[in-house]
């Protein structure tokens, strides 16, 4: 690795970017170590994905910098990139009846030279991907005939078998069910522990980024309203005026983190006036 | 009026004077190439038709102009669809148009010339060599004249054999090395229709093939379709120039004016 | 279809690549071996000799003729292939992209200009040359048209390529509308599929054209793979998607126009081959860009033979061929595999 373990895996300053006329990215400022999992949330449309496109360098045409291991992202080749970075992306589209194995061996793809085969350690890296997401008997299936939970775990052993620096996941547990939501963040967070990946990923399940992110930025309409430990920033005021919905908060008495309950509109206002009385006699 | 051949046949009996319209495809003669379009003899164009004010329609009885004249016909219009494709088609022709027009001596006079000289043309060369003769109309892929084309019945009068006369229709597209197997002694090539087209005796891209009798002995012909191709009252100089690409030493060499594209005069004759 | 639990293999590729050679050069030995001239391959063996007709007719009209179909039939199936990798979409066929309606415009226009001769020589050439430039023509204008900020998009392209195709159609129609009897003739003998008679410079040019064409998009075939998960897919996999994407749309473009100038509009081939292809060796583009090469060659000078044999000496038009083989074949998929190849 070229870079030592304090500098920042990626750092992004002065994010700004528009769609057409449309404004949706504000002076985003954000950084990530190495080891580091940290968490985007925020409504929809609050920019979590743009600024996932950003960082992994498929955008262009924003203003601020992105830096990954010290370089700016845009003057890196594609594959410089792909050697350091791998996303998960919300949806995945597959084209042409691949197997799932020759899926996770494209993971392979920046590492090899010209029009190469992959070699057998390559083979390995991706039955190992496969294994560790609990995806290996999938393995000579046609990526069409997988139902889309099963579809999400091969992406992510692709992106795994990519063995990135930085791992990008953008709303990966979208379509799995919670044994499989647990076990996609908990291979997350090996990565981080063990091998110092520096994890950054958009999450809609607040209870997910209670319990796995380090750190959190909390967005809203492309800016950043909030960052920092994760228990800070998931609290009931943060919560209800991001979301503008009603949120019950609580402590998981298990993990002793934030543990958060949306309320559906008939309840929301008597907690509300508690949640306020609550809010005022705690200051 | 729409097809080439009825012109010929009205100019022959002296009645280009009642046209008011012609067929997108010629060629006319001069007093009425300048007339007003009325579509394809495929496809009429009924408008225009009605615009001229037209009382009589005569066509080439083609298949694809059939709705067309119904409708016509539905409007009043009188259509009469002559089959000038075949040689009987054509005398069947000029009898009904003299019958029409009051003109039945001229059309069997006409008639008894064109036969006469066909005959002539048969009798000279019933009892020469047949020589092996290809028609070819179009190229790459290569289509030759077959049998049921009056190009066929020509060759075959004019003391020919066509090496084509297995194929399965009267224009065909044929394999070359079929062609080029049967050795024929004449070419008659139709299908250099470009701005400097190939026009007499010239080897062209038949000269690759030296060991073609027709090569060997200069006998390729490259030749405008309109000489051949168009079938009418024309039958009798057909044949005689037919003769003469086949056995010039009987009807005599052929000139420059015989290949090149026709003109057609007022009475009908050509050049 | 037999799982492929094994990757591909150098090894695998070599043995696929090895068969399809050893079926080509059989369908070229049996294209060569017959016709409607009687002489056969095995004449060539000793204790027989050739007089000069035998000798013409192998050497001089079914050696080039059953080459060019190979070169032809592998064009358009490598062609077929990008395109479909590049848009994604199975139905996706050479044509669909626009530049055969600019050839066919070139083509016809020519013809009806009289600027064609078949007097032999280069003068047989400007019609192909003609509907070459027109191919070229299309490319630029369509590449300027799909060009949004420096990027090509494929929607763009295929909309693009498709209404330029249906405005070719009504131009050709014009021009057909106004030509002489004898032009129409020539136009729609041009437009319907064929296999070209070439000399042998001309014949040696359109190889090393197709060769060439044929090894620069060989190259990218990783890149196919990886544009399979979508271009931003591709993109994170390392792939410069916007050069390939270039890349793709001009050298298939290229190999499109070149074989619509030579052989007018040979339908079916580029769409059905690599389906088949696809079928028997998988999606792999490492070894189905080869394939589609040699197996598409394979097709159409198999096709031709059928041709120019069924009813001899009377020669079918080859497009026909094909479309008789690849339609009810296509309709084949649709009901068996369409779940799995997303037809």
């Amino acid at each position: 690795m070229e870079s030592n373990v304090d500098s920042a895996a990626v750092e992004a300053t002065g994010l700004c970017f528009k769609y057409g006329q449309r404004k949706v990215l504000h002076d985003i400022a954000l950084r990530l170590k190495h080891g580091d999992i940290v968490g985007l949330v925020g409504p929809n449309g609050s920019g979590k994905s743009t600024i996932l496109k950003i960082i992994s360098g498929i955008l262009d045409g924003y203003t601020g910098c992105v830096r990954i291991a010290g370089r700016d992202v845009l003057e890196m080749s594609r594959r410089e990139v792909a050697c350091r970075l791998a996303m998960v992306p919300q949806e995945s589209v597959f084209g042409f009846p691949f197997s799932v194995l020759e899926v996770v061996l494209m993971g392979r793809h920046p590492h090899l030279a010209g029009q190469a085969f992959e070699s057998r350690a390559d083979i390995k890296i991706a039955n190992d991907a496969l294994a560790r997401c609990g995806a290996l008997e999938l393995a000579p299936r046609p990526i069409q005939e997988l139902s889309s939970g099963e579809r999400q775990r091969v992406v992510f052993a692709r992106a795994l078998a990519q063995q990135p620096q930085i791992l990008l996941l953008d709303e990966p547990a979208s379509f799995l069910d919670i044994r499989h939501q647990v076990e996609i963040y908990d291979i997350a967070r090996d990565l981080a522990l063990e091998q110092g990946c520096a994890v950054l990923t958009a999450l809609h399940d607040l209870n997910l980024a209670s319990e796995y992110c380090d750190h959190v930025y909390l967005l809203s309409s492309g800016r950043v309203l909030a960052d920092g430990a994760t228990s800070e920033i998931l609290t009931y005021s943060n919560l209800t005026s991001v979301f503008s919905t009603e949120v019950y908060v609580d402590i998981n008495k298990v993990t002793g983190k934030p543990l958060v309950v949306p309320l559906s509109s008939h309840l929301a206002n008597r907690h509300k006036q508690t949640c306020e009385g609550r809010f005022r006699s705690n200051n | 009026m729409l097809s080439p051949a009825i012109g010929e046949m009205l100019g022959a009996l002296g009645l280009l004077d009642r046209v008011v319209g012609i067929g997108q495809f010629g060629p006319w003669p001069g007093t009425i190439a300048r007339l007003p379009v009325v579509g394809g003899y495929n496809d009429p164009n009924i408008e225009q038709v009605l615009t001229l004010d037209a009382d009589l329609v005569l066509n080439a009885d083609s298949q694809a102009a059939m709705s067309a004249h119904r409708r016509l016909r539905a409007m009043g219009i009188e259509v009469m669809a002559l089959d000038s494709a075949t040689y009987e088609g054509v005398f069947r022709s000029l009898k009904i148009l003299g019958e029409k027009f009051d003109r039945r001596t001229a059309a069997e006079r006409i008639t008894a010339r064109i036969r006469g000289q066909i005959a002539e043309v048969g009798r000279l060369a019933k009892h020469l060599d047949k020589k092996r003769v290809v028609f070819v109309v179009g190229r790459d892929p290569i289509y030759v004249a077959g049998p049921g084309s009056h190009v066929d019945r020509l060759i075959r009068l004019a003391g020919g054999e066509n090496v084509a006369g297995d194929m399965i229709a009267p224009y065909r597209q044929i394999s070359l090395e079929a062609i080029l197997e049967r050795r024929p002694e004449v070419i008659i090539d139709s299908s250099d229709n470009g701005r400097d087209a190939l026009r007499g005796r010239h080897h062209g891209a038949w000269g690759q093939w030296l060991f073609l009798p027709a090569v060997r002995d200069n006998r390729v012909y490259w030749i405008d379709p309109s000489q051949l191709v168009i079938p009418g009252i024309r039958l009798a100089h057909m044949a005689r120039l037919m003769g003469k690409l086949i056995h010039p030493k009987v009807f005599g060499e052929p000139d420059a004016q015989d290949f090149e594209k026709l003109t057609i005069a007022d009475d009908g004759t050509s050049r | 279809m037999a799982l492929r639990d094994r990757p591909l293999s150098a090894n695998r590729v070599a043995i696929i690549t090895l068969w399809l050679l050893t079926a080509l050069v059989i369908c070229l030995c049996l294209g060569i071996s017959f016709g409607a001239g009687h002489v056969a391959l095995t004449d060539l063996l000793p204790g027989n000799s050739l007089n000069s007709v035998e000798r013409a007719i192998l050497y001089e009209v079914r050696l080039p003729r059953v080459l060019i179909a190979g070169l032809l039939g592998g064009a358009l199936t490598v062609a077929g292939v990008v395109f479909q990798a590049l848009l994604r979409n199975p139905l996706a066929d050479p044509y669909v992209l626009g530049v055969s309606g600019g050839a066919s415009i070139g083509g016809v226009v020519a013809i009806t200009l009289g600027l064609g001769t078949v007097a032999g020589g280069l003068g047989s050439m400007i019609v192909p040359a003609c509907a070459f430039l027109g191919a070229l023509g299309t490319l630029l204008l369509i590449e300027m048209i799909a060009t949004v900020d420096g990027r090509l998009t494929v929607y763009t392209v295929l909309l693009t390529g498709v209404i330029f195709n249906a405005f070719a159609a009504a131009l050709i129609y014009f021009i057909q509308s106004i030509a002489s009897l004898q032009q129409l003739h020539e136009i729609v003998f041009y437009l319907m599929g064929r296999i070209p008679s070439l000399g042998h410079e001309a014949l040696g040019v359109f190889a090393i054209a197709i060769l060439l064409g044929t090894g620069a998009l060989v190259a990218m075939s990783r890149d196919y793979n990886a544009l399979s998960l979508g271009e931003e897919g591709a993109m994170h996999l390392g792939v410069d998607v916007e050069r390939v994407k270039r890349r793709t749309f001009i050298l298939g473009s290229l190999l499109t126009g070149l074989s619509v100038a030579m052989g007018g509009l040979i339908g079916f081939v580029g769409l059905v081959v690599p389906h088949m292809l696809r079928m028997m060796i998988g999606p792999d583009h490492r070894i189905l860009l080869p394939a589609a090469f040699l197996g598409g060659g394979a097709f159409l000078v198999l096709a031709d033979l059928f041709a120019r044999l069924v009813l001899a000496p009377n020669e079918l038009p080859v497009g026909v061929v094909t479309a008789l083989i690849g339609g009810p074949f296509f309709l084949y998929l649709l009901r068996t595999r369409s779940r799995i190849y997303g037809i």
